[in-house]
């Protein structure tokens, strides 16, 4: 967390104290088994999305109720984003996308809990999920198509001469995907969170006038709320995208 | 791998402590891996049984629906047709009864005319014959009224006959006009 301590009247913030990784249980070692702020947030979104999904459907009802329809609702949502951009065949890969939607947009959204921690802050965490997508997708590429999926690359609606300049761009563009992918969420989640403790501090000094970051951390919030759901509808539509570049690599 | 860090808060960037790195991958690939099962093999069989179910009941409702309207229209029409035929019939009704009242209306009018025909007749005779009365009586009264007059004035015998005469030719005259 983040200390704001006025020595000598000067104004001191740790915005960045709240993405630390520390351990919840033990003296303050970090071992790579230790469960740790992450993991314990990360437990705490399973069973946010095993109460969302699970028991949100508990009544099965052919006419849902508010909780039912919202879960319908994002089931729907995804899996129609996954049919329209990568197509039907891309249907058996849902799982996993519904589950990389579900883990992002819960910890984005949990993660705005004050006094909570955000594992999609992290650039380990997220790199993480895009590297499975791009390995998978590559991976998926290649079975599917063998050499002819590095038609990805090939652009045959270009001029000839231009071809080997854009396969070049092309591959270029393949292999910079995971940094993209992962930094755009990673970032996003983590200067919202910067930019409202650095508020925050100016608050608990201003006395009186605090009530200008107040309002200020009110809209912030608010916007951070909306980039939290964006960001997830955005890894997932990417992931989407992918995924249909590995499906129909032909331009 | 047994990457320890001793925590405390420091400066720099958090997201680029690397020696966190693989405690945060291994809770990532172990709660992702927890929450794929719970997608996988939980949420989407059963939200899909229930989406597909309600397919199945809108499916079955609209085809209960179509058959239904196809049955009610069948409904419609022959009660449609039943109406026409109930106009039709009336129709025949209201025009041979109308007929009829004519028929019945002419023949008593046929009769009603026989009757007055018959009475005009009648009345015809009796006022002729009032009137031939009425000349009788005349004739009498202006013979007797002319025989008194004449044998006022001349009193012979063979001339009363002759006025009688001229009398009754004028009466008869006049009745004649």
């Amino acid at each position: 967390m983040a200390t704001e301590t006025e020595a000598g009247r000067g104004l001191e913030i740790h915005p960045m104290d709240q993405f630390l990784v520390r351990p919840v249980l033990g003296d303050g070692s970090l071992m790579w088994y230790s469960f740790s702020n992450t993991a314990m947030w990360m437990a705490i979104t399973l069973l946010g999305i095993i109460i969302f999904l699970v028991v949100g459907t508990r009544k099965k009802s052919h006419v849902p109720d508010r909780f039912q329809m919202v879960v319908e609702l994002i089931y729907g949502f995804v899996r129609n984003m996954v049919q329209d951009v990568a197509g039907r065949d891309a249907l058996p890969y849902f799982p996993y996308i519904m589950t990389a939607f579900m883990f992002v947009i819960f910890s984005n959204v949990l993660g705005l809990i004050p006094m909570s921690f955000t594992p999609t802050s992290h650039i380990a965490v997220t790199a993480t999920l895009a590297l499975t997508v791009f390995i998978a997708v590559t991976v998926i590429g290649f079975v599917k198509h063998g050499l002819g999926f590095l038609g990805l690359f090939w652009i045959s609606s270009a001029p000839l001469p231009l071809r080997p300049v854009l396969a070049v761009i092309e591959i270029m563009s393949y292999f910079v995907r995971p940094l993209s992918h992962s930094i755009r969420l990673a970032g996003n989640m983590m200067a919202g969170h910067a930019m409202i403790k650095v508020f925050a501090a100016f608050a608990g000094v201003m006395g009186f006038g605090a009530f200008v970051p107040i309002i200020a951390i009110s809209a912030v919030y608010a916007l951070e709320l909306l980039v939290a759901l964006i960001q997830a509808y955005v890894f997932t539509i990417l992931t989407c995208v992918y995924l249909k570049d590995a499906l129909h690599p032909q331009h | 791998m047994a990457a320890e860090n001793n925590v405390s808060e420091q400066a720099g960037i958090p997201q680029l402590e690397f020696s966190s790195f693989p405690n945060q991958i291994l809770w990532l690939v172990v709660f992702l891996l927890a929450i794929f099962i719970v997608v996988r093999m939980i949420a989407l069989p059963r939200i899909g049984q229930i989406v597909s179910r309600r397919e199945k009941r809108i499916k079955t409702d609209l085809e209960d629906a179509r058959k239904l309207n196809e049955k009610i229209e069948g409904l419609e029409s022959s009660i449609e047709e039943t109406l026409a035929e109930a106009k039709r019939f009336s129709e025949g009704k209201a025009v041979e009864t109308r007929n009829e009242i004519l028929a019945m209306q002419n023949k008593a009018l046929e009769e009603a005319e026989v009757t007055v025909r018959a009475e005009v007749a009648e009345a015809e005779k009796r006022i002729e014959a009032i009137q031939d009365e009425a000349l009788n009586n005349i004739r009498t009264i202006a013979n007797e009224a002319a025989v008194e007059i004449v044998n006022q004035i001349v009193p012979k015998r063979g001339i009363l006959d002759e006025i009688s005469g001229v009398v009754d030719a004028k009466v008869q005259g006049k009745a004649n006009e």
